[in-house]
């Protein structure tokens, strides 16, 4: 995602034709970030809508000292990590492997293959934090720096959560081949 | 190369982040490595799985959707909205709480040798804190603690989902220097848990999983944040000369100052305290220690908080990011021991313990 400075300043000095430019070159990024962290894409949509929303209204605080592509990136994450949280606030990790599939993701699981299907429920059982680090370093390319600037984390924070994630997702994905863990 | 260093240079090689050399040397053992060498092979098609995931779009245009709304509302004014967080922000001083003094704690210790005297044998999976003896009920016992807490709430109007942070004073809590030994230091607090360990055992990590984000270590520098242009000692006059208000200011929604506010013959100026990380999505916090040395400062993200320190011109996390519904900061009154208080998403209260070197989460 590479939004020109020069629309970056002509939205944050009132021009809202650019403005509305803008979240229009990002929205397929903030949705697809949306996806990933909430697993389904009626939630997906609303995390996007608010996201963007917020953007529209904040936009005159972004600095250039931050990318804007982080920035963006915060906004999504935090929202959707917020809705995360209140969808699941206190389920644990057993019980959320024994959850059933969600009927909202039906539709899309046709579309998906079989193999992005069961990464994309690997990653659904991923904790949030992890979740969000493997979203910006796969769906959006992201350094180490950029999650970190993103989530607000300490670099080394990052790299061990997202090493983590990984572990976890080659554990879950191993057990699916061996027939394991669908509840 | 240890299995640790193999693990790391493994990952690292995924995200392009290996030296020639350090490739190399990883390739080589790996040759002699079959068990890690297939985990290698594995971990690189996971990756490749990864990346190859569907760049998926919306099924339809979001700004159309959400363009008659936008119609309806102007851009913020950035002015206009930093300056009413100036004013408002940092406000609440309260003095005492008996309901939030019943509950206690987190402990932080800054010298050397000092115990733990709020939680001394005080972890364990289903622990229960509670306070006992008459430091749980008399507010007098507030005198114990001096902190000075101040509070930011919800910067955005209308968003009713986060409940706002809270500090408050409460006192109870034993200073780490009146504490004794570890084990019967206790003076007000009296933790209950059938399997609590002996104190000088380190803090295990529990299988809940809200709590196993506890597991590491703090005491990380916080990188990024502007040099202090003033009270370069940490803002020792804060507490001599009592403070009369707080203000925080958000820099490109990465970190924020800590002012300190006075009122003088010209009608006021503000002196620079702390700088700390954050974001203008947050939620923060600060609490300044009685003797004015050091700064404690949480901040919200989403639904999670971070607590850092300011000392000596340096801030540091104390904590990794954890969930927290409500936060109160407390500080003893010689300043080398914070306590967290906060309670989580099911209205439970939780506790942190940190040694420098260790902290664990206890649920009542």
């Amino acid at each position: 995602m590479v939004v020109a400075a020069e629309l970056i300043r002509s939205a944050q000095s009132g021009d809202r034709d650019a403005l509305i430019t803008l979240l229009r070159e990002i929205e397929s990024h903030v949705y697809r970030t949306a996806y990933y962290i909430l697993g389904n894409e009626q939630d997906a949509m609303d995390a996007a809508q608010e996201a963007l929303i917020r953007i529209y209204t904040k936009i005159e605080t972004y600095e250039e000292k931050a990318l804007f592509k982080t920035w963006v990136q915060r906004i999504v994450t935090n929202i959707c990590i917020d809705k995360f949280r209140r969808k699941k606030p206190t389920v644990s990790i057993e019980e959320h492997n024994m959850s059933f599939p969600n009927e909202q993701n039906i539709e899309e699981e046709i579309v998906l293959s079989d193999v992005a299907k069961e990464i994309r429920e690997a990653i659904d059982k991923l904790p949030e934090h992890h979740r969000a680090v493997v979203v910006l370093r796969y769906m959006q390319d992201f350094s180490y720096k950029e999650i970190a600037e993103s989530l607000n984390l300490p670099l080394n924070t990052v790299k061990s959560y997202l090493f983590r994630a990984r572990q976890q997702l080659q554990n879950l994905l191993q057990e699916y081949q061996k027939g394991g863990v669908r509840g | 190369m240890s299995e640790q260093e193999v693990m790391e240079y493994m990952q690292r090689y995924l995200d392009d982040d290996l030296t020639e050399d350090e490739y190399a040397r990883l390739k080589e053992h790996l040759e002699n490595d079959p068990h890690n060498s297939m985990l290698f092979e594995r971990m690189k098609r996971l990756s490749d799985d990864l990346a190859r995931l569907p760049k998926v779009t919306p099924p339809y245009s979001i700004v159309d959707s959400i363009i008659p709304k936008l119609e309806e509302m102007e851009p913020i004014q950035d002015e206009r909205d930093r300056s009413q967080k100036r004013s408002n922000l940092f406000r609440s001083y309260k003095l005492w709480s008996a309901a939030a003094a019943v509950l206690l704690l987190a402990v932080i210790v800054f010298q050397n040798g000092l115990p733990f005297p709020a939680t001394s044998g005080s972890t364990g999976s289903s622990g229960s804190v509670r306070t006992s003896g008459s430091a749980s009920t008399a507010s007098g016992d507030a005198t114990l603690f001096s902190a000075t807490s101040a509070e930011i709430g919800r910067a955005e109007k209308g968003d009713t989902s986060s409940a706002s942070l809270k500090s408050e004073l409460s006192g109870n809590v034993p200073s780490a220097r009146g504490a004794g030994s570890e084990g019967n230091g206790n003076a007000g607090t009296n933790i209950a848990s059938p399997a609590a360990p002996a104190p000088d055992q380190p803090v295990s990590s529990t299988p809940d999983s809200r709590r196993s984000q506890h597991d590491e270590v703090p005491n990380e520098k916080v990188e990024g944040l502007p040099p202090l242009i003033a009270d370069a000692d940490g803002g020792a006059e804060v507490a001599d000369t009592g403070a009369t208000g707080f203000s925080y200011e958000e820099q490109s929604g990465r970190y924020g100052f800590l002012y300190r506010e006075t009122e003088d013959g010209e009608g006021g100026h503000e002196t620079v305290v702390s700088a700390f990380p954050g974001s203008n999505e947050d939620e923060a916090l600060a609490s300044v220690s009685p003797d004015g040395s050091r700064t404690a400062y949480v901040y919200r993200e989403g639904e999670s908080v971070r607590v850092s320190i300011t000392e000596a011109a340096e801030t540091r996390y104390v904590s990794e990011p954890f969930y927290a519904d409500e936060v109160e900061l407390n500080w003893s009154e010689d300043g080398t021991t914070l306590v967290i208080v906060w309670t989580d998403g099911d209205n439970q209260r939780s506790v942190i313990r940190v040694d420098g070197t260790t902290y664990a989460e206890i649920r009542d």
